[in-house]
């Protein structure tokens, strides 16, 4: 009768054992999932978006974007003084004057000094605008 | 007699190396732009699922790798102000990006991000500025409502370069704080595994870009977060050290070893969590969790085509990522490889010159 009764309550205690077991697996099957997708998002923010890299704008606290503002500036003024050389010289020419020698190489030295600021201009535009 | 004056400058300055591509003229830049991207790739991921080493799958899924291929959108309208001086004092950025992953043969992984974001940026002078980034990520798996994040994240700016110009044309110290706010729509089994919390972080970030090597960057920076949760198995203080650094392969922006560019990015996380982990031993809350995270990121990406302001206009590009997360809790121990290589077609019709 003993032996009966210690035979019922191990067997009542795994089936116990099983059912505890059993919901703990269910349990888990459902955690998972959402702690697992909560992993794998914050494993995918690290990667790089390429599409979100390429549409970005420049950035005004870039050095790049600062350079560009500098070259820009450059580039005015170096326009602003081969318009004056340049007017200075057809001024000449509308009086029916000869421009000298001079006026000539001021305005060659101007136009040089133009060009060469807006090669440097379109070289810092293009770092600006690179991602 | 203007167009030969500038041609013949133009060949005085042409450098052997690198040749140049002068500008019409000196720019009359409209304040505005719009962008849109997409980036389809193709790539394979060791681990979708995050499984931890050695563990059984979980019911329902089958394995744990995956190929995957992921389509990437974004659009961003930008403003900014009239340059005072040699400064653009102000600008604004708001931008809208769609990413959604396919993975062949799993289930229940395939996720879908919208991300819509705001930035200000205002520079007092040459040396300090802030920004204010402000930002809603919400995500889907399989087409369900997984989450949406919240957060907000001024910065202060300071430039030092001009005290480094012997070595240094930028030299930028960040301080940046943020907060946070994720609300996850799945029922947690139970309340300790409730991932809704508050996230506060603080960043110094250092940014150096050379003096003798404009075309390269290299970033350090330190973040604590603390991370408050509903749920106890997620509150954590965690300390990441990092360091980033990209390149392109040439000065010379007309050379096609300029439209190279690559960069590496690491980082080391090391997580302390407040209470014993739910998942920590046979029964659970045995102990705390503890995490040491190795990040590694590596892309490689180039300019096949541009316009001619120097915008990408369609782009190759690969990237492989490795995490390693080792957890003294076995659910959270896991590695996982991700590679991939895709396309970015870019439409900048919309110029701001």
């Amino acid at each position: 009768m003993a032996m009966k009764t210690i035979t019922c309550n191990i067997a009542k205690a795994a089936s116990a054992l099983c059912l505890v077991s059993l919901t703990v697996s269910v349990t888990k099957a459902q955690e998972d999932r959402g702690e697992r997708l909560q992993e794998s998002i914050s494993a995918s923010d690290q990667r790089t978006n390429f599409s979100a890299r390429k549409a970005a704008p420049s950035k005004i606290d870039s050095y790049a974007f600062q350079e560009l503002q500098k070259e820009i500036k450059k580039c005015q003024f170096a326009q602003q003084n081969f318009a004056k050389y340049q007017e200075k010289y057809q001024e000449k020419e509308r009086k029916g004057k000869k421009p000298s020698p001079r006026d000539k190489e001021e305005l060659k030295k101007a136009g040089a000094e133009w060009a060469k600021a807006r090669a440097a201009l379109k070289a810092a535009e293009r770092k600006a605008n690179a991602d | 007699m203007v167009l030969a004056v500038s041609a013949l400058a133009i060949a005085e300055d042409f450098e052997a190396n690198c040749p140049q591509e002068p500008a019409e003229d000196c720019g009359v830049y409209k304040p505005y732009s719009f962008k849109l991207s997409v980036s389809p790739a193709g790539g394979y991921d060791s681990n979708v699922i995050s499984q931890g080493d050695g563990l059984p799958l979980p019911q329902g899924v089958s394995r744990q790798d995956a190929g995957f291929f992921e389509i990437d959108t974004a659009a961003t309208f930008d403003w900014k102000a009239a340059a005072v001086g040699k400064l653009v004092p102000d600008q604004f950025t708001a931008s809208y990006e769609y990413k959604q992953d396919f993975y062949e043969g799993i289930s229940g992984y395939d996720g879908g991000e919208h991300s819509w974001s705001a930035q200000y940026t205002h520079l007092f002078n040459e040396q300090w500025g802030y920004k204010i980034e402000a930002k809603d990520k919400y995500i889907t798996f399989d087409g369900h409502s997984y989450s949406n994040r919240v957060s907000v994240a001024p910065t202060l700016e300071f430039e030092a370069a001009q005290y480094a110009q012997n070595f240094a044309k930028e030299l930028k110290t960040d301080l940046v704080f943020s907060f946070a706010n994720t609300d996850v729509f799945f029922a947690p089994s139970i309340p300790a595994r409730n991932l809704d919390a508050n996230n506060y972080g603080l960043q110094l970030s250092e940014i150096f870009i050379p003096a003798n090597y404009d075309a390269a960057k290299f970033k350090v920076s330190y973040i604590h977060f603390w991370n408050d949760a509903d749920g106890s198995d997620y509150d954590y203080g965690r300390n990441r050290l990092q360091v980033s650094a990209e390149t392109r392969f040439s000065k010379c922006t007309t050379n096609r070893w300029y439209d190279l560019k690559a960069t590496v990015q690491y980082f080391h996380d090391f997580d302390s969590y407040d209470h014993d982990n739910s998942h920590a031993g046979a029964t659970g809350f045995a102990f705390k969790r503890q995490d040491g995270k190795n990040d590694f990121l590596t892309t490689l990406s180039f300019d096949v085509s541009k316009y001619a302001d120097g915008n990408s206009k369609f782009a190759v590009n690969a990237q492989y990522h490795y995490l390693r997360d080792n957890s003294n809790v076995a659910f959270f121990n896991y590695r996982e490889h991700v590679i991939q290589a895709g396309c970015t077609l870019t439409f900048d019709e919309m110029k701001w010159r």
